[in-house]
This record gives C-alpha cells, structure tokens and sequence, in this order.
C-alpha cells in the first residue's frame, strides 16, 4: 500500500514495571534488571503465580484530571489514560493536540475486577441461602454505583477522548495481544485513507488481579508471569509528505512507519502456525521485502504452549534454520506479560531501536544490545484463542 | 484498491424473531418484543421490562446445530446468527475447505463479559472466610460457562473457528457502537482489498441481574409502569429510558466482484462508514450532538454520498432522555441544507426490538438493508406526545411504504463513541 | 367573626359557557348522606388580601392582586420588587389575638396563626366549643421560616458596627462564643421562638388544644400532609374535630435571596402586574405570607351539632417531583390517581385550580402536566396565584377555603393578566369570570424543592 509511505509513527509513551519511558525499558532489559515483584497474595491466590511485574496507579495529579473523572475508571483506564498523556505530552508532540483530526485506536483488555468486594460474600451466601429477590437487594445496595460504566472497558476511549480532546475517528479492539496490533493497523491506515490527520494509538494490560488466572489456566496458560502497563504512540502524516500540513519533524530521529501487514485467524496447532506464517508474509510483501529484509523479530510474549509453538514454527517457516535469522527479543523479562499491551510495547520498543540503529538480542540468558543491521523489524501477535497479526516497521531511508 | 462492498447474507435471533425473515416482518408490522421481565426468581427488580429471546423456541430451532461448548448465552445467540448469515449468502466451505468467496473473516462487536459475584462463592473456605486459595482448590468444579472463564472474544473465535475462516477475526469494544464498528471495519476491509468477505454484526445479553443491577444504578434503563410494555418511547415527552435486550444479528459483506463471480443474490451496497469520539463526558454525551453529526457526515463522505440524497434514517434512537433530543438535533445539523431533515423518514427499531447494547447495530443495519431494498420504513412505536425538541418525521405507528434509495444507521456508545453507516440499493 | 355566605342551595345550572357540560350526576355529592365524609366547617383567614374568606374570595373574584411593593426593616434592596404582605393593621390584629404574655414566644406569622385559628374556631360556631380539648387535634403546616435569620443577629451584628477593634467584622466563631456567655447578643426567647413547630406550640397554648397533634415542614407539601393526617384522624375516632392550620412567610432576607439567585422572582411587571400566572409574557413569581385555619370534622359529628358543612375534604396526594427524565404523563399520575379514587374522571370535574406559580420554567412544566392530566375533558382552569402571591403552607388550604364560594356562585374567577395562554388544548379562564355548575375541585400545588401534589374538594352533601 504506497499510501502507507506518507505515515509516521512518534511520540513512543510506555508505562511499565520498568519505569515510564521506553529508553528505562531498553536499559533495564540490557542491565537484566529484575522490576517484578513478587506478590504474596498473587502467590497465595494461584500457585506459580508468585511473581508480577506491577506498576503504582496513577492517581488524579498524575494523570492531570479531577478527582471525581475517576470515580468511573478501574486501574486499567488509568494506566491507559497514564499511557497517553506520557505520549502526547511527551518531547515527541510539538503542536496542539485533540480536534476533529485526532483519532484513537485502543487495544483494550476487558475489565476484570470483582464487582463486590471479598467482604460482602458472606452476606452473599445468605442472600443466596434466601432467594434470589435477596440476593438482587443485596446486589443493589452493594455494588458499587459507577460500576456499570467502569467496567466497561471501552471508557477508557471515552477518558482519553475527553482529557484531549479527541474527536476523530476511533476504534477499539478487545481483549488480547492482538488487539493492540490491529489498534496499529487501523490507526495507521485511517491517516494513510486521510481520515484522521493523527491517530493516538494505544494499548493497555489488564490489572493483575487474581480473576484473571481462572481464564488464563482455561486458555492454556504457561505460567508466564504477567505484567501491567500501557503503550502509547501517535501516527501522523510525516512532513516530507506532499501535501501534509505543516506536521514538524520528530525530534525523536528518523521517521519510523507502518511499511506492511497481516492479520488473520487459526485456531489451533497447524492452523495456528499457518495463519501466523501467512500473515507474516503477507506483511513481508506489503512492505516491499522478504525474510532477509529483516533486521530484528520481536515475538509476541509466549504465553500459552500453543501460541510459542506456533510463533516458533512460523518464524521457523518464515526464515528457516535458526543461525540464519535475525535477532529475537522481547520485553517480558522486564515487564511481564502486558496482553494487548505487549506487542506494541514491542512497537515501542521497535521505534527506540530503529531510531539509534541498535537492537536487542536475546540468546535465552542474556540480552545483549547489538546494531541494528537492516532498518526494518517484524513484530508478532498471537492471541490467546487464535487471532494473529503481524506488522513490519521501517525507518526511513530504507 | 477501492471495491464495492455489498451486503449478501443476513442472519438474526432476538425477542422478535429467530430468523431474519421473521424479525423483518415483525419490524413492518409494527410488533414488539418488549414485554414483562425481571431476572429469574426476582418479581420487584425496578426495571419491569425487557425484551428477551424466546429461549424454549430457541433451543427447539438451534439446539442440534454444533455444540459451542461452555459459552456465555449471548455467544450461542451469536453462532446462530452467523450461520444463519452464511447459509443466507450461500456460502459453505468447498470439499476442501477451499471457500469459494475467497478470503474471509469475521468482526463482531462484543459486551461487558458476565461476571456474576455469585461465582466466586467457592471461595468461602471451611472457615466461612473467603479467599482466593479457596476458590483454586476448587476450580475444577466450577462452571466453565460462567464469567469466570469465559472472554468477550469468544464470539469472534467462535465463529473464525467454527466456519474455518482464515482472515482476520477482529472483536470491538465500543459499547453501543460495538456492531456498527464492526461492521463499518468490515466493509473497510473488504473495500480496500485485504479480505474478500466478512462475516459482521454483534451479540449481547445483558439480561441477567448483575449486568442489569449496574445498568439500573446508572438510570439508564426506564423503571416507568405508566404504559405498559409501551415504556420505550423514542422521541416521545414521556420516554424515561433504555429497554434492554438481548439477542444477535450478523451480515455477509462481500465484495461486488466476489459476489457477482460466485451470482450471490446482493441485499444492498455498503457505501460508507464513519465514526468519532465527543470528547465530553463519560456519563453523558454531547449536548450539541457534535459528535453525532461528526459520524453522520463522515459516512457519507466516505461514501461519495451528499446529504440530500438520503432518504431514510435509523436513530439510535434508545428512549433516554438525552440521546433522543441530541439525535434529532445532530442529524437536523447534518442534513441542515436545503432543511433537508424535514424530507428524511426517521425511524427508530428499539421502540421495538429494545436496545441489544453491543450488538444493537446490527438488527438495525439489517433492517436498514431490508428498507432499501424492500422500499419500507418501519414505525417508531409509542410516539403519542413527541417532546417539543423532537420535531423531525419519525414515522409514527405504522410502517411507510417509500422509496428508500440510501439510508444511514447511528449507533452512538456510551462515554460518546459514535458510528454510522451508509447504505445504499443496489442495482446489477 | 362569621362567614356569611350566599345560600348553597343547588341553584340552576348556569349555561353562560357556550360549551355547556353535562352537569355533575350524583355519585358523590347528592348520593346518600356519608356521615364518615370529612366536612370543613369554620374557616379563618390572615392573607395579603385581609381578614376572612370573603376578603379572599372578593379579591379573586375581581382580579384584584393583593400584591405590594416589598418593604422590610431590615432588607434594603430593588431586588425583591414585590411581595404579598399581611397588611400593617391586620399584622396588629393578630398580634393583639395573642395574650400578652405569650408574645415573647411567638413571631408575626405566628401571630396570623393564632389569629386565623380563632376565627376558623369561632366560624365552626359555638357548639363546637363543646367538644372537649382532649377532642380536638391540632395539625399544623408550618414554612421553613424560623426565626433564626439575620434579624436575630442584630443585636451581634450592631455591636459588630460600632467595634473599632482590630478584630472587627463578624466573626462567626466569636459570634457563636458570645452566645454561649453573653445572652444579650441573641433574643433570649430564640429557643422557643426559631422552633420549626413554634405555630404548632403557640396555637395549643393559646387556644387550648390538648388533644393529638402534629406539625409538619413545610410549604404547600405540608399543608396537604397536615389535611391527610387530620382526615385520618378523624375517620380512626383518635379526635372529634380537628383544626388544620397553615402558616408561614417567605420573608426571611437570606432565603429571599436565594430565591432570587434562583431566579424565580420577577423583576416587577409593568403597571402593578407583578405575577402573570401561564402567560407567554410571565417573568417571576412573588412570594408571600400569611396563615389559613380550618376547622375539620366527620360530617356525621357537624349534623349532630347543627354546623352548616362548607366543603368535603374527598383527599390529597403528594409525590416527589424528581427533575430529569420524569415526563408529564408520570408526573400527572398522582392528580389522576386521586381522582380516580373518588370515582371522578377529569370530564366529571367541576374546576381545576392550577398552581400557577408564574416563573418560565414552573408554569411550562404545569401546562405540560395540566395537558397530559386533562386532555380535552375541556374542565375550566382557573388560579389563585396571581392574586395571592406564592403562599407556602398557607396555599392549598387557601385553596379549600375558596371552594364553598365556586360551589355556590357557580362562578370561576379568571387568571389575572392572563393574556395570552401556553396552549390551545387547556381551558384558561382568562378575561372574565366563567359560570358553570361547579360541585368538585382539584388544587395542584408543587414547592420549589421538589414536590408536586394536590388536594380534592367536593360541593358538602345538605339536606
């Protein structure tokens, strides 16, 4: 898609265990810095499940709103709402943000939260003991008010929207790794279609909370340690565009773009491994290039034995015997697992190394920091029940 | 690469009807599924009325398809849909799996997942205290179809995987905007070639006491006993809110080449989508309905489609007292020249159908289809004293037989998501 | 003082309406006898208008506002234009109905209590003298207005004026303080007189009422919860007569003003039309003052003791008026219910009396109910609103007090000022007094926080 060419992909904000800004995430994956933490109640609640790499809910100061916006809002529409103001306040943005211009693409996580707290279930029990009129009186006089609105994970869309003044066109994608991939693609592509003269793209994990393990095991989970946080970027036509309106060149180095993509489905085992490998490359070919056009991969985050396998056979199939193909890292030594959030934190990532021409490489031990050989890098998303997407970044000049 | 995107298979279960076919006619005749309704067991929850799918004859039509397995109700409604759609379109795998409309894939729009505080009653221990150690020592025993383990993408894996679809299989949480994104991406896919056809729309069920608690502390559903089962009343003075329910509808979108190659019968053209966000409050939306008429004027650009070309509208329509005064004035906005508005047939399906929250695009896209091509409008019930602030043409009481040649559909979420779309008759 | 009214004699229907109505049938009035029904029969009156029902309804009757420029010692402002003051001379009257010693403990609008009851209770006639005091209930609907306004930091305040120290101004802390040590600051009598119920205490120990009692805050809401828990009272046998006493004013300087930042009042009409009930050019309400007794009792017991029964009390409902989201159709349910209870449909009503409070907002909201409760039963709406100003408690038994004067004149009076109405759909009566047979009333009544509520009055059944 040539039109892909005129967008530009800045204006990185990733709030993770490893701090708020995607250079603590690179550094702290260099340095094997250990950000998780290991939870006494997470452990007691689901063994293996000791270790989570958290991060501090913002509160209203930081996330620059009043006190009573959060009253409709969980901790995930905060980290999100967190995300976007380290993206568009951060050096990257120069410029008014928010209009009619300004779009947001959002991978969201769905809500996970109980809707009344541990204390309330013995009267529950009784209530239920009872009869269900009981139970509904008690339902009414204990959950909490806003509930309806804060745990529908879409407010985190109408938070972000609201503090700056979005009002493009948007779309949000649930609940996994996937959904912060296809965020990407359609944000990119409403600039690209001139829908929006800028996209906030955004993605953001689920709170770790012990609700969530019943569907991880249901889904096959390996034990992964999960993390929290938020991955932020704004796509915007460059400046070196015919046509663009005076967009002022990213401080933060080379432009980086959206050079190709595909997503597709499988549900399992070999369909799984097909449609990953199919829509790598139909990314590949989007993007002009082939495996060898490749400088760095960065997998999504295994997470269920089936979707490793999957990635590991299709990078198999994709580029061949091992020695051959390029280096493969990912951020989850640093952040845990970050659902939707994770393979654009890998974006994130992409973004950091294409601009300093440097990668990082994970041998299994270690990650060691390495020049980046070819300016293009392949992220990977494998959700949990068969959706798969993949996209290739380029930095300009390549 | 810009193609034409046509409508070729519709598939619906709701209280109106467990097939396309039948919701359709009961839309033109004026009928409502809304009636008496609490949650099971309960008989004074506030909210006295609902519009629930007709679970013994939904059991008795779609009880032997393929058993989903552990699945929330609303998955099941949404798997009917969409094979009902596909079969609709005439579109079955080949031998080999080999489809003959080419690459296909799915979006849905999809709710709040059903987490009821019931679940986690297996974590009282021994002790009578609770804890999450109770509750993993007992998880092997507890219900699979229960909010505990199920995810709100199940739909759209449970479709993918069901009908071995290939191309994307995207799941969109917008809230009451869930369907119409899902469609409106689907139809942008098609168009610019990365998928040949999609199977979209949504499914939801918020009927059940937990969901239906949280939506009763908002005020967002009405509580009024003044008029029956005639309680949604869009536009009208005396409306006092939403009347939830429940149920699934999905559309085939293909694209023009791949429907004419393969002679599938087209319903309509798909001819432009476009949404936006107010930007305002989550609680409430827009007072100007700015972003209302955002999305309106942004499908028919999208669609090459001049306002004064419409003909129809499908409100949102929900009963609320904000939204329907709101409505009125961002479409009087959009079609302001020539006051265009006063030619353009209203028509909101809710006051029937009842508000299917995530999936409630899609009943309604369908009916827009169905308008199109069957040149008929049906009724906005319950307007017997329309609201001063209402003053557009809502097609009272009966149905209208009217030229329909391009009809839009609003879907407006809450926390001000909005979406429309632009339907168009198709001529071979 | 006696109320002297025109014969109540059924007279000849009177066709001056061009749309003559099918008259009333018995149903209710004129069927058999109910000696349960509950019967007023004494009234008294302390209004703007004067002393009495007649002065009321002689006002009403000829369009005459009772409505003056607002004057207070204390209050100096242009802000407050108009206000519907009990006249100097009758504040006195009342003032001298109350024994000497009891003054301290009372305020004026007190004072209109005390008087107003005592005419209600001599009007009843001497034999209901008779009825014991442990007989007679007592059920009072008092304002919100106490006595504890500025006024009573005046002694404070003054101190406050002439202090020079560097400490000057009015420092609430030290102002609470010098309560507590220096009696001077406050009026030694705060205790009794700034007590919500103070009408309540002053009216038993004046007139001597040791029977079940009860008051209730506060507007018209009030009144209409004191006349349903004196008919309750009554029917259960708990008392033999009751007195219902509506008091209060709207003078008080920080709730005046609050009134005004709301803005309900006008601004003042042109040439002396202050309050202009549901025309297109209304602008404001003005507030006003004064008290309304009635003597009530089972109607069995008043033919027994040879009293003339002046109107039947059918009932009142009250229903909060929640703002958003409540269209007119909910909100004219209570009204309906109540008349549906004492088998009268809107098209079998004799007169309706609408609130009429005057402000932009209260009156489109009353048009809109006044539609959805009426619909084309054409009854005849007329208010007292314009003549009165905004009574508070006093209203709706202001209201019931007129109600023996429409059933025997046939006559209902027009809206002051009324021009031009917010619809076609209801019949204002504008202009001109309208004649018709009128044997059923309905009062609407709604407060400036948040009720809505109405009271059902019938011709009396006589021999």
């Amino acid at each position: 898609m040539t039109n892909l060419d005129a967008v530009r992909l800045t204006a990185p904000g990733l709030y993770t265990a490893a701090g708020a800004d995607p250079a603590s995430l690179w550094e702290a994956l260099v340095a094997g810095k250990d950000t998780g933490r290991s939870d006494e109640l997470l452990a007691e609640a689901w063994p293996g499940a000791g270790t989570a790499f958290l991060v501090d809910d913002p509160d209203a100061a930081t996330l620059g709103v009043h006190r009573r916006v959060l009253r409709t809002s969980e901790k995930q529409a905060r980290m999100a709402l967190y995300g976007a103001r380290l993206a568009l306040t951060g050096p990257s943005v120069t410029g008014p943000v928010g209009g009619e211009g300004w779009g947001l693409y959002l991978g969201l996580p769905t809500v996970d939260e109980q809707l009344l707290r541990f204390s309330a279930l013995d009267g529950l029990r009784r209530a239920a003991d009872d009869s269900p009129g009981a139970v509904a009186a008690l339902y009414g006089r204990e959950v909490p008010p806003f509930s309806g609105l804060s745990h529908l994970n879409s407010t985190a869309a109408a938070h972000i929207s609201a503090v700056f003044g979005l009002t493009g066109a948007m779309a949000a994608y649930s609940p996994f790794s996937d959904a912060g991939l296809s965020a990407l693609v359609d944000g990119v592509l409403s600039v690209a279609e001139g829908e929006n003269e800028a996209a906030v793209i955004g993605a953001v994990s689920p709170k770790v909370h012990p609700l969530l393990f019943p569907q991880y095991e249901e889904l096959g989970w390996t034990g992964a340690a999960p993390g929290e946080g938020a991955a932020f970027l704004v796509a915007r036509r460059g400046p070196d565009v015919p046509g663009a309106r005076d967009v002022p060149a990213a401080p933060d180095g080379p432009a980086v773009r959206l050079a190709g993509y595909g997503r597709g489905f499988g549900a399992d085992g070999a369909d799984l491994t097909s449609a990953l490998t199919e829509a790598v490359h139909a990314a590949l070919a989007m993007a002009g290039t082939d495996a060898a056009g490749i400088g760095w991969v960065l997998p999504d985050a295994g997470w269920t034995a089936a979707g490793e396998q999957a990635q590991r056979a299709a990078l198999d199939r994709v580029f061949g015997p091992a020695g051959a193909r390029p280096a493969v890292a990912g951020a989850e030594r640093a952040t845990g697992v970050l659902g939707p959030a994770h393979p654009l934190a890998h974006v994130v990532l992409a973004l950091h190394g294409l601009a300093t021409g440097r990668l990082l490489a994970d041998d299994g031990e270690t990650v060691r920091e390495e020049p980046l050989p070819v300016s293009r890098v392949l992220v990977l998303a494998c959700g949990a029940r068969g959706q798969v997407c993949a996209v290739v970044l380029e930095g300009a000049g390549s | 690469m810009s193609r034409r995107v046509v409508v070729t298979g519709l598939g619906a279960v709701c209280g109106l009807g467990l097939d396309w076919q039948t919701v359709w006619e009961g839309l033109c005749e004026g009928r409502s599924a809304i009636r008496g309704w609490q949650p099971p067991g309960v008989d004074d929850f506030p909210v006295r009325y609902a519009a629930p799918v007709d679970d013994a004859a939904f059991a008795a039509r779609y009880g032997a398809d393929e058993d989903p397995g552990p699945v929330e109700r609303r998955v099941r409604f949404g798997l009917a849909a969409a094979g009902q759609a596909l079969a609709d379109a005439g579109l079955a795998a080949g031998g080999d799996g080999a489809w003959t409309a080419g690459r296909i894939g799915t979006a849905v729009g999809s709710g709040v997942p059903e987490r009821d505080p019931l679940e986690l009653l297996p974590a009282l221990g021994e002790d009578g205290q609770p804890s999450w150690q109770a509750l993993y020592a007992r998880r092997d025993r507890l219900d699979r179809a229960s909010g505990l383990f199920c995810t709100n993408d199940a739909l759209a894996a449970g479709i993918a995987a069901r009908h071995r679809l290939r191309g994307p299989a995207l799941n969109f949480s917008t809230a009451c905007a869930g369907a119409t994104h899902a469609i409106g991406h689907g139809f942008r896919m098609i168009r610019r070639g990365e998928v040949d056809a999609m199977v979209v729309g949504g499914a939801d069920s918020v009927l059940n006491l937990p969901t239906m608690t949280g939506l009763h502390l908002l005020g967002a559903p009405s509580t009024s006993e003044l008029f029956g089962d005639r309680l949604c009343r869009a536009f009208d003075r005396d409306r006092s809110g939403l009347v939830a329910a429940e149920g699934a509808a999905m559309l085939v979108l293909e694209s023009e080449e791949s429907a004419r190659r393969r002679g599938a019968i087209v319903y309509a053209e798909v001819a432009g989508f476009g949404s936006s966000l107010d930007a305002y409050q989550v609680t409430a939306p827009h007072p100007d309905g700015v972003g209302a008429a955002l999305a309106m004027r942004r499908a028919l650009a999208d669609g090459g489609v001049a306002p004064e070309a419409v003909d129809s509208v499908n409100a949102h329509g929900t009963s609320t007292p904000l939204n329907d005064p709101i409505e009125t004035r961002a479409i009087k906005d959009v079609f302001a020249g020539g006051e265009h508005y006063r030619k353009l047939a209203v028509t909101a399906n809710k006051t029937m159908l009842g508000h299917l929250i995530a999936a409630a695009g899609a009943p309604e896209l369908i009916a827009t289809v169905l308008s199109v091509r069957d040149g008929i409008v049906p009724p906005t019930l319950n307007l017997e004293n329309p609201d001063p602030a209402c003053d557009l043409d809502y097609v009272p009481d009966k149905a209208r037989h009217q030229e329909v040649s391009v009809a839009v559909s609003n879907s407006f979420g809450f926390g001000g998501l909005n979406a429309s779309l632009v339907v168009r008759g198709y001529d071979d | 003082m006696t109320t002297d009214l025109p014969s109540t004699n059924p007279s000849d229907e009177l066709h001056d309406d061009p749309n003559p109505r099918t008259p009333h049938t018995p149903g209710t009035s004129g069927t058999g006898f109910d000696p349960d029904a509950i019967v007023v029969t004494g009234i008294g009156a302390v209004l703007p208008t004067g002393r009495g029902p007649e002065a009321l309804w002689s006002a009403w009757r000829q369009a005459q506002p009772a409505l003056s420029p607002y004057r207070d010692p204390y209050v100096r402002t242009r802000k407050i234009s108009h206000f519907g003051h009990v006249p100097d001379a009758l504040q006195e009257e009342s003032r001298d109905s109350v024994p000497h010693k009891l003054r301290k403990f009372g305020t004026p609008f007190t004072f209109n209590a005390v008087l107003a009851a005592q005419d209600a209770m001599a009007a009843a006639g001497e034999s209901w003298q008779q009825v014991p005091e442990e007989r007679r209930g007592l059920y009072v609907a008092q304002d919100d207005s106490t006595d504890l306004s500025a006024a009573a930091f005046h002694k404070a305040l003054d101190n406050a004026r002439t202090d020079h120290s560097p400490e000057a101004g009015v420092n609430l802390t030290r102002l609470v303080a010098e309560a507590f040590g220096n009696a001077a600051t406050f009026n030694p009598f705060t205790v009794i007189r700034a007590l919500n119920n103070n009408t309540l205490a002053l009216i038993s120990i004046a007139q001597r009422f040791r029977g079940d009692c009860a008051a209730f805050v506060q507007d018209a809401g009030a009144a209409l919860g004191a006349l349903q828990r004196a008919a309750f009272t009554l029917r259960e046998g708990t008392c033999d007569t009751a007195l219902v006493v509506g008091a209060g004013s709207y003078n008080e300087p920080l709730k005046l003003a609050a009134q005004y930042r709301a803005g309900h009042l006008t601004p003042g009409g042109p040439d002396g039309a202050a309050l202009r009930s549901f025309d297109a050019e209304r602008d404001g309400t003005v507030l006003a003052e004064g008290a309304v007794a009635l003597v009530l009792e089972r109607a069995g017991d008043a033919a027994a003791r040879g009293a003339r029964p002046l109107v039947t009390f059918l009932g009142a409902a009250l229903r909060p008026a929640v703002d958003s989201g409540v269209g007119p159709s909910a909100l004219a349910e209570g009204p309906r219910g109540l008349l549906a209870e004492h088998g009268l449909t809107p098209d079998t009503l004799g007169a309706v009396l609408a609130d009429g409070k005057g402000t932009v907002r209260h009156d489109a909201a009353e048009a809109e109910l006044l539609r959805a409760l009426l619909k084309d039963s054409g009854v005849l709406v007329g208010s007292l609103r314009p003549v009165t100003g905004t009574l508070g408690a006093a209203g709706p038994l202001a209201e019931l007090a007129l109600a023996p004067h429409l059933f025997a004149t046939g006559e209902l009076p027009p809206i002051a000022h009324l021009r031009t109405p917010p619809d076609d759909g209801t019949d204002f009566v504008m202009g001109a007094p309208r004649k018709r047979r009128i044997d059923s009333v309905l009062s609407l009544h709604s407060t400036f926080n948040g009720f809505a509520g109405a009271l059902l009055a019938q011709r009396p059944h006589t021999d």
